[in-house]
């Protein structure tokens, strides 16, 4: 090595002395701004309407109808975070936690820390974190049987399909819809004549 | 066989990473556990070559059915007291191959040998594995 080479060296080696390590110093304390965690559902916004079950790529998110509820759940375990429920769902119900992360992440008591802590290697025995939401079931208002959509997304439905016409459209459509989106599809078939629904009537 | 009171391994768990039939994608994450950022060594973890001198066995992958033979004499190689971590999606719940009419696996980890900390995510961050394997330490 040449003296110039080793004058090099030597002043790399001294300017060490007033850097910081370069790996992070708690396994907590750094994670990049755009990492993904589990999905948190909020309760007030979701619909129920499956979106996010249709979209999952990991086959984590599950819909069950039992009885007069649907419930549907992010199985933690099988959950991949790649964040298409997110993307995809239309009231924007879902986040992945980025924003919490970014809050105050080399403090350990925050949120986001805990929740790693909490949820992000479990024991066998402990509990899995999982995302539940549970809604009402729609009940057909002529023969009485449960439809597999939920109270919450017909009345989203409605809304928006009439926040989308005329006034004067709208004020006219409204008394129908009620009865036609609360009934099952066999009943809306029966009485598709009686109520001009009938596509024969439109041709 | 003599058993020592209290915890035998509190600073210095040796792994012996087991793949069991993933996409790599985990053992991936686990190298950059062992680069200069997440320095994983600086704990006193070290990755052993042999599951005979390993504290803990840490399992990618789910595990095909021709590798559950391997598997289970790797657990069985293993000195007592030992842990095991099963890790990614595939490890904790077989991930996108869980499926009842999947001819070709014979399940997730936990089905063939007892786990006791998982690492969900595919695959986990660094942050995650050291989480996960800080938990296990403190299982022993």
């Amino acid at each position: 090595m040449s003296i110039g080479g080793k004058i090099r060296a030597f002043a790399e080696v001294a300017s060490n002395f007033f850097h910081k390590p370069a790996s992070v110093e708690e396994a907590y304390g750094f994670t990049a701004d755009n990492f993904r965690w589990l999905p948190r559902r909020d309760d007030d916004l979701c619909t129920g309407c499956g979106a996010c079950y249709e979209r999952c790529s990991g086959g984590a998110t599950n819909i069950k109808d039992v009885g007069e509820y649907r419930t549907v759940t992010i199985d933690s375990l099988q959950c991949i975070f790649c964040g298409r429920c997110a993307d995809v769902c239309p009231e924007k119900a879902l986040d992945l936690m980025i924003a919490e992360k970014s809050a105050d992440a080399s403090d350990p008591d925050s949120s986001f820390t805990n929740m790693m802590r909490v949820s992000l290697s479990h024991g066998s025995e402990e509990k899995k974190p999982t995302v539940d939401t549970t809604l009402k079931l729609q009940k057909c208002s002529i023969c009485g049987e449960m439809m597999p959509v939920t109270e919450k997304y017909l009345g989203v439905v409605k809304e928006r399909t009439l926040r989308n016409l005329k006034p004067e459209t709208a004020a006219v459509i409204e008394k129908d819809m009620d009865r036609y989106l609360k009934a099952c599809i066999a009943c809306r078939r029966k009485n598709s004549l009686e109520w001009d629904t009938h596509p024969r009537k439109w041709i | 066989m003599i058993k020592f009171p209290g915890s035998p391994i509190k600073k210095s768990p040796w792994i012996y990473h087991a793949h069991a039939g993933g996409c790599v994608g985990c053992d991936i994450e686990l190298v950059a556990c062992m680069g200069p950022r997440y320095d994983l060594e600086r704990l006193g973890v070290k990755f052993v070559s042999s599951p005979r001198y390993a504290d803990i066995l840490l399992v990618t992958g789910c595990v095909p059915l021709h590798t559950k033979p391997f598997l289970e004499r790797v657990y069985q190689q293993t000195p007592e007291p030992k842990r095991v971590i099963a890790m990614g999606a595939c490890g904790t719940s077989c991930g996108v191959f869980i499926d009842d009419e999947n001819y070709s696996i014979a399940g997730p980890v936990e089905k063939i040998i007892p786990v006791d900390v998982k690492i969900p995510g595919c695959p986990p961050k660094p942050e995650a594995i050291i989480d996960g394997i800080l938990k296990v330490m403190r299982k022993f």
